[in-house]
């Protein structure tokens, strides 16, 4: 049996920012109440022997999952796991005999480690702005991924977590490696923060969340972040001036020259047969915790990779109640934690637009008038999570969904009419500044999914 | 319409309709000429009264199309479609419920209309089958035929058809429409017309007749029609751009409540030769458009087999109705007909004044439950759809839409929310009946049971507090 390819699964994983030393144990999310939201159930989970590299033992975890230890967020710390494609189709786990029966050992798979946190560049264009961190090993210990930039101050650098290669052994012999994110830190340009633009001058305080965390250097000759304006071009992000800073006179967002430790990058792994070199990658990223981890958005990168994969158009076959019904309960899931009164536009306590939303939106960025999107009566929280529920209870009599024609559809995010402010995803900012759509693909699925439940099953493609 | 109102309606006519066998056929030759002249009002009312009279008439009428093509829309599909026509059956479907939300809508502005002149609601209406020389034709919740869609073009028919409707088609559709028994089928108009003149007529209707103040509780656009302006939420399998339009409107004037009556007079017909050549625009071309491609006899089944004026057990059914006799159906039909109510109550609920308890913080919650309802009312019609009629096993059975023995409202708001919960109460009590709790949809029964719970503990809440602050934070020292 002769190892032809590698990969590495999952293809993507995300970590999670979290200052524990102790990483996040395994959850499943599992729908137990038809009315209610997902559950969080205990899932088998590795322990990693911090001194050896190996993996101690599989468990189940206790529950309920504990998230924080005191104050400190628990990191979600995916394993990465080489999978080979021998003499078959099928893909099994590379293991310490595989690589043996090539002649191999541990040691001769190679990882490299590539991460970036490309923010300040983004905004600026300057090359001397990316931060970049890369490493590469056989070996089992932990390897830190220092990102590092033209402009830090000498020496610094921006810890993006760290990668260890699982040392395999005689229970764990598969090939695989884990990555650590970063603690969830804010880093700054300067031990002091200007606040606002005062008739003397600028009020200047001293910077309580970076002071100890100062690596950029503003002072170099193209450094920029720190005092950065975005132009207001079409290269600015959209929303644009979403970074930390403080309004100047003129109304623009300034930059404190703040970085964050999320990053994203590639892991590779590397075996050498013969004359034949086995690359694979895999895609990581580090974003922020999860704050409802019992719940899931209803447009998620997930709804994006498919409908990048498979096109906007579901297949009949594809078709499924439970895919409609797993739709509205994220819908359910998701207004559950809106103060959908806020979000709505309603005046509170007498303001008008005192939070951010998208009434509000509208009118800064298009000079709308501001106005509530849906009547003011009809928001109340729980009223509105009831419609919901109602919904998701209609749906189990096997009725065909009625509510195609409530969805926004894409090209229509920028209807600021009454009636386009009131269709469905309601209230939230989609990844364009503009009212948030579900994908095509997502909306071609509920479409399709009428058909199928009028005709008792039958679809017309089937 | 309650027989004792017919006697009524004989001051529309210049001359009273003959207590014939068909006094269709009399009131089709006196509306045909013109409506009676008036300078007086009829015997035993006044202006005002006359006009909330024939509000309540009009409100009758809407009240039964809206079941009714609501019934005829969903009983449309089920597995005999053929694969090739699946496309199509969604599409009419979908065309025939924008009609009914569409009549829902004009049902909401005649109660507008209704509150503008001070009177109670009126939500009441006869079960089906049910008759009146003011009808277009017998009311009957039936399938969608050929026949039924002749009945419903003939109804919505402009005065003038357009040309491209040839006199061989036309023929066709009023033979069809007037069935085998030659019935003559009127067109809803005439009695808008006749509204409009007198609300729009000072010298009957003072304005100190009319109640501005009623405006905060009138159904709005904003809050009832969802979005469904001039087709604004499109129409992916319907393939409309223009509909559904629902016309919400609200009065605070005489003008505006004389444009409200006028505008849903002219939704089902063709005003104008544009909107008559155009398959959108109006319910006769929407209507039209269907039964061009609608299959003849014998050809494939569009629909379901259900009954017409399908009943829920009880006593047993009148002339044209059908019993369902199947047992578990039977007490999802019941649970349709309590749901039913359930819709009513809340719909008035949302239009009671606002009271010391503050109606109108709460009135989007009550509309919210309402609009809920519908949702659960479609629910339980596909359930019925897939149950059988009777022991046959042939026939299916169907929404019922039987009315409630009374539609007097409670006075309180306190008390409106005790009609809910014993409404979910009475619910329960079917849902948890072993018929239903091991039948084929006890998981959707055992969902709603859930739901329900939830709402009941909520409506305590309101039910309890005098004042329940919503939106903000609740609590149970009310309770």
């Amino acid at each position: 049996m002769s190892i032809h390819e590698i990969r590495i699964l999952p293809p993507l994983a995300i970590a999670r920012l979290g200052s524990s030393k102790e990483p996040l144990e395994n959850y499943e999310l599992v729908v137990k109440d038809p009315l209610g939201h997902r559950q969080i159930c205990a899932a088998e989970t590795l322990r990693v022997n911090t001194r050896t590299g190996e993996i101690s033992e599989s468990y189940q975890p206790e529950m309920p999952i504990k998230f924080r230890d005191g104050k400190s967020i628990r990191p979600v710390a995916p394993f990465l796991e080489v999978f080979a494609r021998t003499d078959g189709e099928k893909l099994v786990p590379l293991t310490v005999d595989l690589l043996a029966a090539e002649g191999l050992n541990p040691r001769s798979v190679k990882w490299t480690v590539s991460l970036g946190n490309l923010k300040a560049f983004r905004r600026t264009t300057i090359e001397q702005d990316k931060i970049l961190a890369s490493t590469s090993f056989s070996d089992h210990d932990v390897h830190p991924l220092e990102g590092r930039c033209d402009n830090f101050l000498p020496g610094k650098t921006l810890p993006l977590g760290s990668a260890r290669y699982i040392k395999p052994n005689a229970a764990f012999p598969e090939i695989r490696l884990r990555y650590t994110p970063a603690a969830g830190l804010v880093y700054g340009a300067s031990e002091t923060r200007i606040t606002a633009d005062g008739v003397n001058g600028p009020v200047t305080e001293i910077d309580e969340i970076v002071k100890d965390r100062v690596i950029y250097d503003p002072t170099k000759e193209h450094a920029t972040w720190r005092g950065w304006v975005d132009p207001g071009e079409p290269t600015d992000t959209n929303p644009g001036q979403i970074y930390a800073g403080y309004a100047n006179a003129k109304g623009a967002q300034v930059s404190w020259g703040y970085l964050d430790d999320e990053c994203d990058g590639i892991v590779e792994a590397e075996i050498q047969i013969g004359e034949k070199k086995l690359r694979a990658f895999a895609r990581i990223g580090a974003g922020p915790p999860a704050f409802a981890p019992d719940s899931l958005p209803i447009r998620t990168v997930a709804d994006e990779i498919e409908q990048a994969l498979f096109g906007p158009e579901v297949r009949s076959a594809d078709v499924s109640a439970d895919r409609v019904e797993d739709i509205v309960r994220r819908a359910y899931e998701t207004v559950r934690l809106l103060n959908t009164a806020v979000l709505n536009g309603n005046p509170v306590d007498g303001r008008l637009g005192a939070e951010s939303m998208m009434p509000l939106q509208d009118s800064n960025d298009f000079h709308r008038m501001f106005a509530p999107i849906m009547a003011t009566t009809l928001v109340d929280n729980l009223s509105v999570v009831a419609l919901h529920q109602t919904i998701l209870t209609a749906l189990k009599s096997g009725t065909p969904p009625w509510f195609v024609d409530v969805l926004r559809r894409p090209e229509e995010v920028g209807d600021l009419s009454d009636k386009g402010r009131r269709k469905m995803p309601a209230m939230m900012r989609g990844a364009d500044a503009r009212y948030m759509t579900l994908t095509r693909r997502q909306i071609d699925l509920i479409r399709k999914s009428v058909a199928s439940g009028l005709f008792f099953g039958g679809s017309a493609e089937e | 319409m309650r027989a004792r109102n017919e006697r009524y309606l004989a001051s529309l006519f210049s001359a009273a309709p003959r207590l014939s066998a068909s006094p269709r056929v009399e009131m089709m030759m006196l509306t045909g000429a013109k409506l009676a002249p008036s300078d007086a009002p009829p015997p035993e009312f006044t202006w005002r009264e006359f006009a909330v009279f024939l509000l309540t008439v009009a409100a009758e009428i809407e009240h039964s199309l809206m079941v009714q093509y609501l019934y005829a829309g969903w009983s449309l599909g089920g597995p005999q479609v053929p694969e090739e026509h699946h496309e199509a059956v969604a599409k009419w479907r979908q065309i025939i419920l924008g009609i009914a939300k569409e009549e829902m809508g004009h049902l909401a502005t005649v109660q507008n209309v209704i509150r503008f002149l001070g009177a109670p609601l009126a939500l009441d209406r006869e079960d089906y089958p049910w008759d009146s020389v003011l009808a277009p034709y017998p009311f009957a919740l039936e399938r969608l035929t050929r026949a039924t869609l002749a009945k419903y073009i003939v109804t919505e028919s402009p005065e003038t058809w357009p040309d491209d409707v040839s006199v061989a088609e036309r023929k066709e559709i009023e033979k069809l429409a007037a069935g085998p028994d030659k019935m003559n089928v009127n067109r809803v108009g005439a009695l808008y017309k006749k509204l409009i003149e007198l609300v729009g007529d000072p010298s009957k209707l003072a304005s100190s007749e009319f109640h501005p103040e009623s405006y905060p509780t009138q159904s709005s656009w904003d809050e009832y029609a969802r979005g469904y302006g001039k087709g604004a939420r499109g129409s992916s399998v319907a393939g409309t751009t223009k509909t559904p339009d629902v016309l919400v409107m609200r009065a605070a004037s005489r003008a505006d409540a004389v444009a409200a009556l006028t505008a849903i007079a002219e939704q089902g017909e063709a005003p104008n030769k544009a909107a008559a050549q155009d398959d959108e625009s109006s319910h006769f071309r929407r209507f039209l458009a269907i039964f061009r491609h609608f299959p003849k006899d014998g050809e494939w089944e569009a629909t379901l087999p259900v009954p017409s004026n399908p009943v829920a057990p009880g006593l047993p059914a009148t002339e044209g109705q059908a019993q369902i006799e199947d047992a578990e159906a039977g007490k999802w039909a019941n649970v349709f007909n309590i749901r039913y109510r359930m819709l009513l109550s809340y719909l008035a609920h949302s239009h009671s004044s606002p009271g010391e308890g503050g109606l109108t913080r709460r009135q989007g919650i009550v509309i919210n439950r309402m609009f809920g309802e519908m949702y659960t009312l479609r629910a339980v019609a596909s359930v019925l759809s897939r149950l059988p009629l009777n022991v046959a096993g042939e026939q299916k059975a169907a929404a019922p839409f039987q009315m409630p023995y009374s539609l007097q409202l409670p006075e309180s708001d306190a008390a409106f929310w005790r009609l809910h919960i014993d409404l979910l109460t009475a619910c329960r009590a079917l849902l948890e009946d072993k018929v239903i709790c091991k039948g084929e949809h006890a998981e959707y029964a055992a969902t709603l049971l859930s739901l329900d719970a939830k709402a009941s503990e909520e409506m305590r809440l309101y039910a309890g507090a005098s004042t329940v602050r919503t939106g903000v934070r609740r609590s149970k020292e009310g309770a």
